[in-house]
């Protein structure tokens, strides 16, 4: 989707320490937070900057929060089987708020009717997300994602 | 005995306090209208010899501390980026610290903001922006359109610290004064705001309490410390009513309630953890000891607004209508009539009970606003309750400060407005709360006197707060 193009480049800093910064937190009504705390130590020992905001976290949480901390990256997890409407044109509202540089991700039991996978990863690839991953996904794969989308050695 | 006096250079009355350390008592209390506009001492002469009268004590000499809003209080501008992240804390950040917030810009600051910003000509800015580590660019850009007006007032940096010194450089290139701090956000999690009330209390007492004058009392007193703002003053007696000294225990959690004219100020100093079981907290972290100003809601200048927000029907209802003898319409005559007459004192029951009312409602609306709320979320796993803001079920004291509570006749009917009423399940007000009254507004004397003495202080605000 074009409007993913990067503009501008994200870590463009004066920090020449700056680790990766990742937004991660449960999106929605959805209070499960062992899979994203999870997550969070493998992100950490990676080598990333996490900003994690735990679970029943409304989108334009994860909006703000990457705006502050200029996050190369959003991390959301949906488990509860409602991300259809919790991700609804999350990318849209990211390039509204300026994040369109931002690489959106997106994990978890996402939908509840036994859809085919490719399908359901369409679905989230319209809404704006460039990773969509199904259940029982390994850290190390997310993270070697990231690590080649955000162009990190 | 041990005298020492408190003053309080409000814009309205300069106030002065005996307090006998010896006897944790208060010897006398007097009051004349201030004199800020043209000769700060004058007022402070006038308040002295009343008092000195009055207690038959000879004040030459005697040990002072003085506290000021006059002149506008201190007058604070924040800046920051997201307006629920940095900026919040930002605006945290000043009210805790005593001052009065006269603007508030998100994002990168305009044009037109900045015209705007510099027609009110703060004593403050106070420049918030990026976690560390986290965005430059909006604080880098904010820092330039300071640097360029006409502002002349000091700015505290207190943003993403990996542009710190560039933000401070960049202003002071441009020949203003400017201030590294500790960001105020140093992460999306946390809110740190000591390094920035220790700069805002320094500037206070070597700039701004000379730009308007306040600082020549100190040719006339005895002062044993500097002067701070009246609200910090205030938010230490809160604290050590809480938290108590070394060696006596304080009350425990408490909230104090100042209900004035033109405002209702919050002060609370509790942790607001949740006091239910399986409760998630979101929002930014909140301070335990917090400061909320309602603008919008005072017995006089701000009646008319508290009858807006509160509802004439319910407002009707407290002001107790068993007779018919009150209409919607005597509420807004009543109210229209008080906010142009500010010094209106209620001439008979009907216009005592509209006080009331309109006092209760005031305290209302303020401590729903100060605690936050609880709401319901039902997710695949059952209903999960996420709370935003302080949960002050737990609060142990609630204490009144203003005239409708220290002159009206029934303070209890006005101060159960701070308390759950048992009709919403996910109230966050106190429970069950013992209720005090400063009746003789000495409040602020305890604040100022806790910096030096806290034991004679908290023994003293033992003896003057009256239990409702």
């Amino acid at each position: 989707m074009t409007m993913h193009a990067t503009e501008k480049n994200p870590r463009a800093t004066r920090n020449p320490d700056r680790k990766p910064v990742v937004v991660l937190g449960t999106i929605g009504h959805d209070a499960h937070i062992v899979g994203s705390s999870v997550l969070r130590i493998a992100l950490e020992e990676a080598g990333f900057n996490v900003v994690f905001l735990g679970a029943v976290v409304p989108p334009e949480e994860f909006i703000d929060a990457a705006r502050e901390s200029a996050a190369d990256a959003i991390l959301v997890s949906s488990l509860y089987g409602m991300a259809r409407i919790d991700c609804a044109d999350f990318g849209a509202k990211c390039a509204e708020a300026g994040l369109a540089h931002v690489k959106l991700y997106l994990g978890g039991i996402l939908v509840t009717d036994p859809e085919a996978w490719e399908e359901t990863e369409k679905l989230f690839r319209d809404y704006g997300f460039h990773r969509v991953y199904p259940p029982q996904t390994k850290t190390e794969v997310a993270i070697a994602d990231l690590k080649q989308d955000l162009g990190i050695a | 005995m041990d005298p020492i006096l408190a003053i309080d250079f409000g814009s309205t009355y300069t106030k002065a306090v005996l307090i006998d350390r010896d006897a944790a008592a208060i010897v006398g209390s007097a009051h004349t209208p201030s004199t800020v506009g043209t000769d700060v001492t004058v007022g402070l002469a006038r308040v002295l010899a009343d008092l000195g009268a009055k207690t038959g004590v000879s004040l030459r000499g005697t040990p002072a501390l003085a506290c000021s809003s006059a002149a506008g209080g201190l007058r604070v501008a924040v800046i920051g980026l997201v307006p629920a992240l940095s900026l919040e804390a930002a605006r945290r950040a000043a009210l805790g610290a005593g001052a009065k917030i006269v603007a508030a810009y998100g994002y990168k600051i305009t044009p037109r903001a900045l015209a705007e910003l510099e027609a009110l000509a703060p004593d403050i800015v106070l420049l918030a922006g990026g976690t560390d580590g986290g965005d430059e660019e909006t604080i880098l850009h904010n820092a330039q359109a300071l640097a360029r007006s006409k502002l002349r007032a000091p700015v505290i940096v207190a943003g993403n610290q990996c542009v710190l010194d560039e933000c401070v450089d960049t202003l002071r290139a441009a020949g203003k004064t400017a201030h590294p701090a500790e960001n105020l956000l140093p992460d999306v999690g946390h809110v740190s705001v000591r390094s920035v009330h220790d700069i805002i209390r320094s500037l206070f007492i070597t700039h701004i309490t000379h730009a308007k004058g306040i600082d020549r009392v100190a040719e006339h007193l005895d002062l044993v410390s500097a002067i701070v703002p009246t609200p910090s003053a205030v938010l230490e007696a809160a604290r050590l009513l809480a938290e108590g000294t070394e060696g006596s225990p304080g009350l425990g959690d408490t909230v104090v309630i100042d209900v004035g004219g033109a405002t209702t100020d919050v002060h609370s100093v509790a942790s607001g953890a949740p006091t239910r079981p399986g409760v998630v907290v979101r929002g930014l972290p909140e301070l335990r000891l917090k400061r909320t100003v309602e603008g919008d809601l005072g017995m006089r200048v701000n009646a008319p607004t508290i009858v807006e927000r509160f509802g004439r029907p319910k407002l009707l209802a407290l002001a107790g209508t068993a007779e018919g003898d009150l209409a919607e319409a005597d509420i807004d005559r009543y109210t229209a009539h008080v906010s142009v007459r500010t010094e209106h004192v209620p001439a008979d029951d009907r216009e005592r009970s509209l006080d009331h009312a309109l006092g209760r409602a005031a305290v209302r609306l303020a401590m729903e606003r100060h605690a936050g709320h609880v709401r319901e979320v039902f997710t695949a796993t059952g209903m999960v309750l996420v709370q935003e803001g302080k949960d002050l079920g737990e609060v142990a004291a609630v204490v009144g400060v203003g005239g409708v509570l220290a002159h009206g006749r029934d303070a209890r009917f006005v101060l159960e407005g701070a308390l759950d009423s048992g009709t919403d399940p996910y109230s966050l007000l106190p429970r069950r709360a013992a209720l005090y009254l400063d009746r003789q507004y000495v409040l602020y004397g305890i604040g100022l006197l806790s910096t030096i003495a806290p034991e004679a202080a908290l023994a003293t605000a033992r003896h003057v707060l009256a239990p409702l």
